[in-house]
Order: C-alpha cells, then sequence, then structure tokens
C-alpha cells in the first residue's frame, strides 16, 4: 500500500504542472461548491433567524380558535388577561423573555395616499422588542403610557415621506368587525434592515393598541423566546394547556422550512453538474497519462503485474489527486467563504414579502456542508478515475510495450 | 556564385552541467547548383551544420551567410522567416504533417508564401507530377509508404522555389530500393531545377550520388573533394 | 489563415476521445446556462403574462406625480380621462382602452380584516378584457349601475370566510382626506388559481368608486389592452406627443422590485457560469499542453517550413478556441433538449407563490423558454475563457526550438 501511494505520488510529480492544473480544476469546483452552499445556509439561516427574532419567536401561545390569516380580534379568539400569562411562562427556567402582543390590520394614511399595513401592539418595556429598539433611526422607541406615538418602519416612512414628529392617520379594525381611525404621531422611525417586514409593519403600545381595537385586556399572542432553541419541545409541553394552542417556530415557518428543503434538492443537482464537469477534466488529465505511459503499463504487465494491480496504482493516483485538489479546494474556499461571512453579500431588496429576508446576506460555512461536499467531490473524482484505471488494466503487454493502442 | 558560406563556426551544446562541443571551427562554401554529402560517423557534426546552414540555429561563434546575408545573429522571427521560402527541408523521419493530405502538404509552404489559388495548385500537381505522386495527392501521410512520404517531402522542399535544400539522412528509414529511388529523383531535381542540395549522411549507397563530399570528424571538415578550404581558396 | 483553420480544426479530432470529454464539459456547462436563462424568462413570462391580465393592460397612463407614489395609490384625478381614451383608441394596436380608479383600503369583516387595493372599473368596457370578469365562480360580476356591490377573489372570500351575498365594510381614504367607510355586499367571486393575489385585490364598478372617494366623474388611471404583447414601446411612443404631462408606463414599471431581483441573480449566476467555465477551460488547459508535449517534432517541422513563433502560437490559442466553439454546439444541443422538455411539462412553483408581491401571479407552473437569449454573451465567454487556457500551451509550443524539437523522437 505505501508502495502503491509513493509510485502513485512519484507519477504525478513526473508531470507537475497538469496535475497541478487537474488538482486545480478540482479545487475552484470545491470552493464553489462551498461558497453556493454557505449562501444558502447563510440565507436560510438568517431567514430564520430574522423570522423568529422578529415575527414568531421559538414559541407562541394563543387562542385556541385563533386563526393567524384572519387577524380576528374577536374576544373569543384572544388570549384574557395576557400579562399575567406572560409572566408565568417567563417564570420557567428556560424561557429568556414572553410577552403579550396584539396583532391587528390597518392602513396608513397621509394625505389622499394609503398603505396597508400590520399593527402590532407590543409592551415597550419587553426585551423581545430588542431588534426595533436597536434599530430605531430616529425619534425615540415607544413607552407604555404613550397615547398617541405609533413607531413605523423606514421603508413605509420614506415611500410616504414621513419624519419623527409627524402625523399620520390609522384605521384599524376592530373586535367588533368595525373599523376605526385615529391620528398618531410617529415617535420613531426603526429599521430591521428587512424590506418585506418593515415596510408593512408598524408599532402601537399594547394598551393603545388595545383601546383603539375594543380588546379590553386581551392579546392575540404571547412571543416566546427561550435561552436554547433545542428545549422548544419541552417547555412548548411544559406549558400547554386546555384554553390555548402552543405553537412552536416549526410550526409557524413551515413554508420556510419547505422553501429549505426544495431549495437543497435543486442546489444538489447543481452540485452534481458542477462535480461532472470537474470530473471529466480529470477524467482526461488520466486518460493522457494512461496514452503516455503505455509502454510502461506494457513494462509492468510484463514483470507480472496483474490488470487490478495495475488499476489499483491509477486509482491510487486519483485519489491523491482527489486529496490535493480538496486541500486546495478547502482553503480556497474557507477564505472565500469567510470574506462574504464577514462582508456579507448585498442583494438589495427583492420585494420578498412572505419571507423575511435582510437586505445583506452573510455566508454560513457549517461542518456537514463541508463535510458532505469533500466526501462528494472524493468519491466523484475517484469514480472519475475509474475509466482510465480500467483502460489501463485492460492493456494488452505485447501491444502496450510496442506503444500501441 | 556562393549559396552559404560558413566562417569560423563553433557550436557548443549545454545539458546540464556538460558541455558538448559539436562543431569546433568549420570553414565551408556551397556553390549554387551542387549536389554535395556531408559524411562522417554519428556525432561528428553533420546535422548540427546543416541546421546552422538552414538557419535553424545559431553558431556558439562564427558567422553564417545565405545567398550573402549574414544569418548568425538574426532573432528567431527573422530566422524563421529566412527559412521560409529560401530553405527547403528533407528529414530522416518522413516529416510531413500527418493531419494534412499530400497535397495539402506540398500546398503548404506555397501559402506561407502568399501564393494565389490557381498557381498553388499548377505548382503543387506539377511537383507532386515531379516526384511521381500524382495520383496520390489526396491520401493522408499514414495512406502512403514511406518512400512515397519521403518524395511527397521533396516535392513540398521545393515548392516555394528554395536556392537550398538540407536533407538530413534523407533515405536512413527507406529500404535500399527505396532510398535509391529518392537519390535519383533528388539528382534529377538538382540538375532540372538546379537548386543546390545538401545532405548528411554516411550511407556508401547514398555517398556515391554526390558530385562533392565533405567529411567531417569530431566537429571539424578534415576532407573536401573539392579541395578547397576556406580561407586557402577564398 | 485557410491553412491555420485547417490544421487546428483537423488537430482537434485526432484524439475524438479526449476532444468530446472536454467538450461534453464545456457543453454542460452551457447547458446549465441556458436553463438558467431559460428559467428567467419563463419565470417573466410567468408573471408579466399575466400581469398584464391581472393589472387590466400593457400600459397604464396616469396624472403627473403618480409614478413617485405609485405603491400608495394616491387619488390624483387624470386631467382629462376621456382625451386620454380617445387618443389611445385612434392606435390601431389598441382593443380596449378602460378608465380605473385604484386606491388602497381595508376590507373588514367580523372574522377579520385585509388589506386591498380596491380597483374601481368600468364593468361593461372591461367585461371582454378583465381576466376576472371571465373567470366567475360565484355570483355574478358587476355591472354599471351596481351600488353597494363588490366582485372580490377567492382567496380573499376563504379567508375572510363569506360567500356571495354577505356583506364586507371596505374602508379608504376620500380625495378630501376624509375616511370613507361603506358595508358593501359581495355580488361576485371571481377565481384566478392565485390565492395570495386574490387576498389584494377587489372591484367595485367606477361610479361607486367615484361617490366613494369624491372623484365625481373622474378617474386615477387609463388602462388599455394591446393586440399583443412586445406593442408597449410603440403605442407609449405614439401616445406621448399627443398626452403631454401624462405618465405613461408599461406594465413592467408595476414590478421594479422583480427587475432588480432577476437583475441580482443573473450577477451571481454570471460569476458562477465564469467559474464553471474556467474549471472546463482547465480541461482545455491539460489536454492542449499534452498536445503539445505529443506533438514536438511536428512543431519543430512547422518551425522549419518557416512559421514563425507566434504563428505556432496562433495554432494552438485556434486549436482551444475550436474545442470551446464545438463545445457550445455541443451546450446548445444540451440545452435545447432540456429547455424543451422542460417546456412541455414545467417546473412547479405553487408552493413558492407566496414569496414575494410578484411571485403571486405566477399561477403554478413555470415554463422556460428555449433559454437562447443570451446566448451569444455566453458563447463569447466560452471562446475567450477558451482562447486564454490555450495561451499556456500555444506560449510553451512557441519557445520550442525548431533545432531541438526536431531531434525529439
Amino acid at each position: 500500500m505505501i508502495q502503491l501511494l509513493k509510485m502513485a505520488f512519484r507519477n504525478l510529480g513526473r508531470n507537475r504542472r497538469r496535475s497541478f492544473f487537474s488538482a486545480l480544476a478540482l479545487a475552484m469546483g470545491l470552493a464553489l461548491l462551498l461558497l453556493l452552499a454557505s449562501f444558502v445556509e447563510g440565507e436560510m439561516g438568517s431567514v430564520i433567524d430574522l423570522t423568529t427574532r422578529l415575527e414568531s419567536g421559538h414559541l407562541q401561545v394563543r387562542a385556541k380558535t385563533y386563526d393567524e390569516n384572519k387577524t380576528s380580534l374577536k374576544w373569543q379568539d384572544l388570549l384574557e388577561n395576557p400579562a399575567q400569562i406572560a409572566a408565568q411562562i417567563a417564570s420557567l427556567e428556560p424561557v429568556q423573555v414572553a410577552t403579550p402582543r396584539l396583532f391587528a390590520s390597518g392602513i396608513v394614511s397621509v394625505g389622499s395616499e394609503t398603505s396597508g399595513v400590520r399593527v402590532i401592539g407590543i409592551d415597550p418595556l419587553s426585551d423581545a422588542n430588542a431588534p426595533f429598539r436597536d434599530g430605531l433611526l430616529s425619534g425615540e422607541f415607544l413607552t407604555p403610557e404613550d397615547r398617541e406615538g405609533i413607531l413605523i418602519g423606514y421603508p413605509l416612512a420614506e415611500r410616504m415621506g414621513l419624519k419623527a414628529g409627524d402625523k399620520l392617520n390609522l384605521s384599524v379594525n376592530t373586535s367588533n368587525g368595525d373599523v376605526d381611525e385615529q391620528m398618531f404621531i410617529v415617535r420613531g422611525i426603526y429599521s430591521t434592515k428587512t424590506g418585506g417586514f418593515d415596510r408593512i409593519t408598524v408599532f402601537l403600545p399594547l394598551a393603545k393598541a388595545q383601546a383603539i381595537t375594543q380588546t379590553d385586556n386581551h392579546a392575540s399572542t404571547i412571543f416566546i423566546l427561550l435561552k436554547d432553541k433545542a428545549l422548544t419541545e419541552a417547555v412548548a409541553a411544559a406549558i400547554a394547556g386546555a384554553n390555548y394552542q402552543v405553537l412552536t417556530w416549526e410550526d409557524m415557518n413551515e413554508l420556510i422550512l419547505q422553501t429549505e428543503q426544495m431549495a437543497n434538492g435543486y442546489i444538489y443537482i447543481l452540485y452534481l453538474i458542477v462535480l461532472a464537469i470537474t470530473a471529466s477534466v480529470i477524467i482526461n488529465t488520466l486518460v493522457m497519462a494512461v496514452f503516455e505511459r503505455t509502454r510502461e503499463i506494457g513494462i509492468l504487465a510484463s514483470l507480472g503485474m496483474k490488470g487490478r494491480q495495475i488499476m489499483a496504482m491509477f486509482l491510487t493516483e486519483s485519489g491523491l489527486l482527489a486529496v490535493g485538489g480538496i486541500i486546495m479546494g478547502l482553503i480556497i474556499g474557507v477564505l472565500v467563504v469567510a470574506y462574504f461571512t464577514r462582508y456579507g453579500f448585498y442583494i438589495g431588496n427583492m420585494g420578498v414579502t412572505g419571507l423575511l429576508i435582510s437586505d445583506t446576506i452573510y455566508t454560513e460555512l457549517t461542518w456537514q456542508d463541508t463535510v458532505n461536499l469533500t466526501v462528494l467531490s472524493f468519491i466523484i473524482t475517484l469514480l472519475a478515475g475509474l475509466y482510465p484505471a480500467m483502460m489501463a488494466a485492460r492493456m494488452d503487454p505485447v501491444q502496450a510495450l510496442r506503444g500501441g493502442r | 556564385m556562393e549559396v552559404a558560406r560558413i566562417e569560423n563556426v563553433t557550436r557548443i551544446f549545454k545539458t546540464g552541467d556538460v558541455e558538448t562541443q559539436a562543431l569546433r571551427g568549420v570553414n565551408l562554401i556551397i556553390e549554387k547548383g551542387e549536389f554535395t554529402a556531408l559524411v562522417g560517423p554519428s556525432g561528428s557534426g553533420k546535422t548540427t551544420l546543416l541546421q546552422l546552414i538552414g538557419c535553424l540555429d545559431q553558431p556558439t561563434s562564427g558567422r553564417v551567410f545565405i545567398n550573402g546575408k549574414d544569418v548568425s545573429k538574426l532573432n528567431r522571427n527573422q530566422r524563421a522567416d529566412m527559412r521560409r521560402g529560401t530553405i527547403g527541408f528533407i528529414f530522416q523521419f518522413f516529416a510531413l504533417i500527418p493531419t494534412l493530405t499530400a497535397y495539402e502538404n506540398v500546398e503548404m509552404p506555397l501559402l506561407l508564401n502568399g501564393k494565389s489559388s490557381a498557381e498553388r495548385r499548377q505548382r503543387v500537381m506539377s511537383l507532386l507530377e515531379s516526384v511521381g505522386l500524382a495520383d496520390r495527392a489526396h491520401h493522408r501521410p499514414d495512406q502512403l509508404s514511406g518512400g512515397e512520404q519521403q518524395r511527397v517531402a521533396i516535392a513540398r522542399a521545393l515548392a516555394p522555389n528554395p536556392t537550398l535544400i538540407l536533407a538530413d539522412e534523407p533515405t536512413a528509414n527507406l529500404d535500399t530500393a527505396n532510398g535509391q529511388q529518392i537519390m535519383e529523383t533528388m539528382t534529377r531535381l538538382n540538375l532540372e531545377t538546379g537548386v543546390t542540395f545538401v545532405f548528411a549522411t554516411h550511407d556508401p549507397r547514398v555517398i556515391k550520388f554526390a558530385r562533392r563530399v565533405v567529411t567531417l570528424r569530431d566537429g571539424m571538415v578534415v576532407e573536401d573533394s573539392a579541395g578547397v578550404l576556406v580561407g586557402e581558396g577564398g | 489563415m485557410r491553412l491555420y483553420f485547417r490544421l487546428a480544426w483537423r488537430n482537434i479530432w485526432r484524439h475524438t476521445r479526449r476532444t468530446v470529454i472536454i467538450i461534453l464539459a464545456m457543453g454542460l456547462g452551457l447547458a446549465l446556462m441556458m436553463f438558467y436563462d431559460g428559467l428567467i424568462v419563463g419565470f417573466d413570462e410567468a408573471i408579466y403574462g399575466n400581469a398584464i391580465r391581472v393589472l387590466g393592460g400593457n400600459i397604464q397612463v396616469h396624472a403627473q406625480g403618480y409614478r413617485l407614489k405609485a405603491s400608495q395609490t394616491p387619488l390624483l384625478p387624470l386631467p382629462d380621462d376621456q382625451a386620454v381614451v380617445r387618443a389611445a383608441q385612434e392606435l390601431p394596436q389598441v382593443v380596449a382602452a378602460t378608465r380605473r380608479i385604484n386606491t388602497g383600503g381595508l376590507a373588514s369583516s367580523r372574522e377579520g380584516a385585509f388589506a386591498v387595493n380596491i380597483t374601481g372599473i368600468e364593468p361593461e368596457k372591461e367585461a371582454e378584457v378583465n381576466i376576472a370578469a371571465q373567470n366567475v365562480v360565484a355570483g355574478r360580476y358587476l355591472s354599471g349601475d351596481d351600488g353597494d356591490v363588490i366582485f372580490i377573489g377567492k382567496g380573499l372570500a376563504d379567508a375572510m370566510g363569506v360567500g356571495v351575498g354577505d356583506r364586507i365594510t371596505l374602508t379608504g381614504r376620500s380625495r378630501h382626506e376624509q375616511m370613507r367607510k361603506r358595508t358593501m355586499t359581495v355580488i361576485g367571486i371571481y377565481d384566478l388559481k392565485m390565492p395570495d393575489l386574490e387576498k389584494r385585490t377587489i372591484y367595485i364598478s367606477l361610479s361607486e368608486a367615484q361617490s366613494l372617494y369624491d372623484l365625481n366623474g373622474q378617474s386615477t388611471e387609463v388602462a388599455i389592452v394591446l393586440k399583443q404583447v412586445g406593442q408597449e414601446a410603440e403605442v407609449i411612443e405614439a401616445l406621448k406627443p399627443v398626452l403631454p404631462g401624462y405618465e405613461i408606463d408599461s406594465f413592467e414599471a408595476n414590478f421594479p422590485e422583480l427587475q432588480q431581483a432577476i437583475q441580482s441573480k443573473s450577477g451571481v449566476m454570471n460569476i458562477f457560469s465564469v467559474v464553471i467555465l474556467m474549471i472546463a477551460g482547465i480541461g482545455i488547459l491539460n489536454l492542449l499542453l499534452m498536445a503539445v508535449y505529443e506533438r514536438t517534432r511536428e512543431i519543430g517541422i512547422l518551425g522549419a517550413l518557416g512559421l514563425r513563433p507566434r504563428q505556432i502560437s496562433l495554432l494552438f490559442v485556434l486549436e482551444g478556441t475550436m474545442i470551446g466553439l464545438v463545445g457550445v454546439v455541443m451546450g446548445i444541443v444540451l440545452g435545447l433538449m432540456i429547455n424543451g422538455i422542460l417546456m412541455r411539462v414545467g417546473l412547479d412553483y405553487s408552493q413558492f407563490t407566496g414569496v414575494t408581491d410578484y411571485t403571486a401571479l405566477i399561477s403554478g407552473r413555470i415554463y422556460p423558454s428555449w433559454g437562447v437569449e443570451k446566448l451569444l454573451w455566453r458563447g463569447l465567454t466560452v471562446a475567450i475563457i477558451s482562447a486564454l487556457a490555450a495561451l499556456i500551451p500555444a506560449h510553451e509550443a512557441s519557445q520550442n526550438e525548431p533545432a531541438q524539437s526536431l531531434h525529439y523522437v
């Protein structure tokens, strides 16, 4: 075995440049795939992360009959005395924060211009609102007692030409199916760098939101963040009750998870195509090496080397080539990915509203992707080596010695 | 009229740390219309001398004149231009371009010299006819015998109307009959067209065709049947 | 030059197997790009094709100042909408020109509330060109003298749990900044198989909209339907001089984000494709390095025949480029095959329609085009990369001294 490796190594060294370029082809292929995988992972990871932080949390507690698609405000669809429920949940050890939220639909209007929005009533003091508080661009954050302040997103402010301190009209639906309109003052403008969310989401203090929607002491949901995402199921089981439903982030983000699965399926086809191209470059190199060494193979065969051993020799060569290419590819790939992990990949606003996608994607290379792609490249390179190796093994020694084909 | 003049030419090859002195001060004049053999054992410098005359190589010292022009200091492009049209080559192996037919091989130097298509067609066919291969014009080299290939090579060497044709062991890879035929063809063409032939050989059956025999040994001219040595006869 | 082409072309085929492998690699790379290009066009068509029908026209005419605020659908009345309609109807390409009022509002019932686009239409004039009018699944389409009735999509009806005859509260803003709230009866439901889009689009009659939003006798938009897609530019050009001071846009202007998304994705794809082609380029490089080595003596002969070093280089660059171009041909064949199949089968996209406003217009499947839209550029890229890959071997070949090469056996 050592002998075989030594021979293969020397053989590759005989035409160093050619071996280098073949390994480089593999390296470029692998690096490209690593970048691709880390991009998808980064995109999807950020979608899930963003959705969790901004919208779904790790867990939500809702009334049994609450239907998310309707944003109903009927009392029987809401949680009564939500602050108390939230406090109870927050007292559990794994829970980082639990806070009530109230959802309503509305339209913001200034002059004759209108824009549909989603109104969220929040407890301004809760830590769960950190993304909005930290993303404050101008003005101030809401306070619990604020009766006329509203927090709006940057894209909405820009579209409607609103600054902090400006007035706007907000119409929202109420618990009795009616619509109420009131004037608000833009208290602050926030940005989460997630156009799809910021454009349509406005915030009111919970008490004010309850007042305008006539929902009294009710909330649509308890938004819960955990200290550790892995404990989701355990906590869900702990707080399950007969009077309400408990939803995990997986329940709420089914679309995202499906999209991710689908994307992974498509991307695997892409991986295989890239590797097929890489493989053909390697096949060619080895086929040429076999031709070049026809005479030598004849000598080896006449010295009593079996076809299988000759095959093993060439396969070892492709194995070594694969190892070299993979090492190079990992270095290149990790460096390129590291750059984009640090500085991100600006994609701008693609008008995505169904998913929460940030305007910049930071690549994220997981161990799983790295190992998978490395193994995949190795296997495909070995498979590519099979054909030339078989060609070499099948050579007739007499013909081969003459240098014929 | 002088076709080639070699003055005090030396040529040293370096392979790693080893220096080989292929030519050690050669003087030689080739006149127009000569049919001259360079003879000597292998390693005597025949091929090196031919390559210097053919502008394929440059001397380490000394000078080479072709048609009165000093070619020893020319750069690679200038040498290529010099070869194209002025010098024809015939090699020991049958040096045809394998992807081109006999016709196309002979046509190639004409194309490189920018001859018109009518002119090319006429010249190629007359050349192939004169080497007796008109009927094999559209065969590829691998469909021709060794003798036929070498005759195509002669036709190709003649195609651009060169002043000088250099042949390096033209019959070495041929059997006696074919070798004989090649030498007869070359002799006939020398007489018909007046083009100068210089060939390197160590085959006595070939030497007998030569009208002048220059003998080389260890990189020096030791005998010249013309009896004229450069520097003595001027 | 013909000599060089002849030599290069025949050299390619001296070792068919090698060449074919590289050609396959190049072809695969190019086919992948054609697939992508085809998909983008299919994506575009799937969206735009429906967009025209859903938006009610290939071209929209608005009053000055509308464009900047388009996403807030301001109630900016056209100075003279009848003149716009007349001007449009004089053009031979125009099938219909209808007046509309567009505004944002809130549709609410006891069950919940949705932000919607309210569109006031001239029911009789749009009957033939409005896709919703042709896909009524319950109740009936609007008529001119309807009052207090509303025509909604199945998506919204399902979400709100309403049917024909049920009542919905419609809230909007009038021209004079007053809130207008009106409870209306659902008269009909249309189904475009695009639930996400249907949730956002509801129709009322123009006269109703005029009275609701204080636009007596006025409208905010004229929608123009053309005989076929692609005539937009010429019609816009023809209308511009007749209608100074109006904003005339083709349907594409309604989706600025779609263009950005496609551009941004194409940029990524371009980088990606260049890397893939470079990998295949390495194949050409290796192949030619081998060829230079194998043909050492032949290169010597060419030198002896008087080819300059440059000319010998050129021979190899040509050879590399030709391999690339044969790869292009292979790629085209592969690409046409793939796209040809997908054109018949289509790709399921129904899962993603909710992701963006514009994908909501995709009704289920995407059918790619042949993918030849950018073929010239793609082919050129292949040729350039192949030529560049050939540079190293070509340089090497030209460095051979003929005197030494000829010794080489």
